[in-house]
């Protein structure tokens, strides 16, 4: 919700105006009269402007009705539900719930499953492409700590070694997190291999040259056939 | 669960009037069929099946809850 302040002669004058301005119908808007101002009855002068703070809903106020009708409607009890926008990415949070393992699923399946309809569903509505990340209880943040510190400690490891270190499949997201964190080094760098569900992320050295840069399927099978 | 079916695809169409959800109940499994405007089909579906993968996920998971099963069915 945004709030907006307008000055103006009279109450009735600033709505109007408002309403010229964004091409609004009565439905769209809230408002509430802060100041009535005084018009000096019969003189037109030494009067006071009056003040009126329209409050327009935007597409955060969509965001949280659709996430907590859709909590509403699988019988969860919603805590809170906040929406805070950060690089043209939308982060819808569930707090205070008891149904947090719930929401969240094995593997954050269901979260997962629950951002990407609700993404669907507002992005239709709204007829833009917005970025909508769903968490509950800060997990994804949890998650994503874990990952980068996992990343770092592989990345040293790689480094020391040179040898490539292949990360077991992991979701779109986390790939994308995975590459962004490799790349602010440059000693080392990423490969994808695999298809669909099993896409995995190698770690490689990039200062070691041609000789590093062998295939990692490679060094798997040669793993596999000394197993 | 047939409002939460209906509040999602509704949601997802261009033509939310043309939505038909049928719940025939059985013993431990709901099935529910949906049927939807021919242009509408793929935007339930979604890429990859994505979006049904999705609906099924949640309505399982809820049912899961109950003890029971439930199966959607995208009728075309």
């Amino acid at each position: 919700m945004k709030t907006i302040e307008r000055k103006g002669k009279s109450t009735s004058t600033i709505i109007a105006a408002f309403m010229k301005e964004f091409n609004y119908s009565l439905d769209d808007f809230k408002f509430e009269v802060t100041d009535e101002g005084k018009s000096g009855f019969l003189k037109l002068f030494g009067g006071k402007p009056a003040k009126v703070n329209f409050m327009v809903s935007d597409v955060s106020d969509k965001m949280t009705a659709y996430t907590r009708k859709f909590l509403q409607l699988i019988n969860t009890e919603c805590g809170d539900v906040t929406v805070k926008v950060k690089d043209n990415t939308y982060f819808i949070s569930i707090l205070k719930t008891k149904d947090a393992g719930f929401l969240i699923g094995k593997d954050a399946r269901f979260l997962d499953s629950m951002q990407h309809l609700l993404n669907q569903m507002i992005n239709k509505a709204e007829k833009k492409q917005y970025r909508i990340v769903l968490d509950v209880d800060g997990y994804r943040e949890r998650r994503l700590e874990a990952l980068s510190g996992k990343v770092k400690s592989i990345a040293e490891k790689v480094k020391a070694t040179g040898r490539s270190i292949t990360l077991e499949p992991l979701h779109a997201a986390h790939r994308r997190i995975v590459h962004q964190l490799v790349e602010k080094d440059p000693d080392i760098r990423t490969m994808t291999i695999g298809e669909g569900e099993f896409k995995r992320v190698v770690i490689l050295s990039a200062t070691k040259g041609k000789s590093s840069s062998r295939p990692p399927q490679q060094r798997r099978h040669k793993k596999s056939q000394s197993e | 669960m047939k409002e939460l079916i209906e509040f999602i695809v509704k949601a997802l169409v261009d033509d939310p009037g043309a939505i038909d959800i049928k719940e025939i109940s059985g013993d431990k499994i709901t099935i529910y069929e949906l049927r939807a405007d021919k242009g509408d089909i793929g935007k339930v579906i979604g890429k990859r099946g994505r979006t049904a993968g999705a609906i099924r996920t949640i309505i399982n998971a809820v049912s899961a809850r109950k003890g029971k099963r439930a199966v959607l069915e995208i009728i075309e």
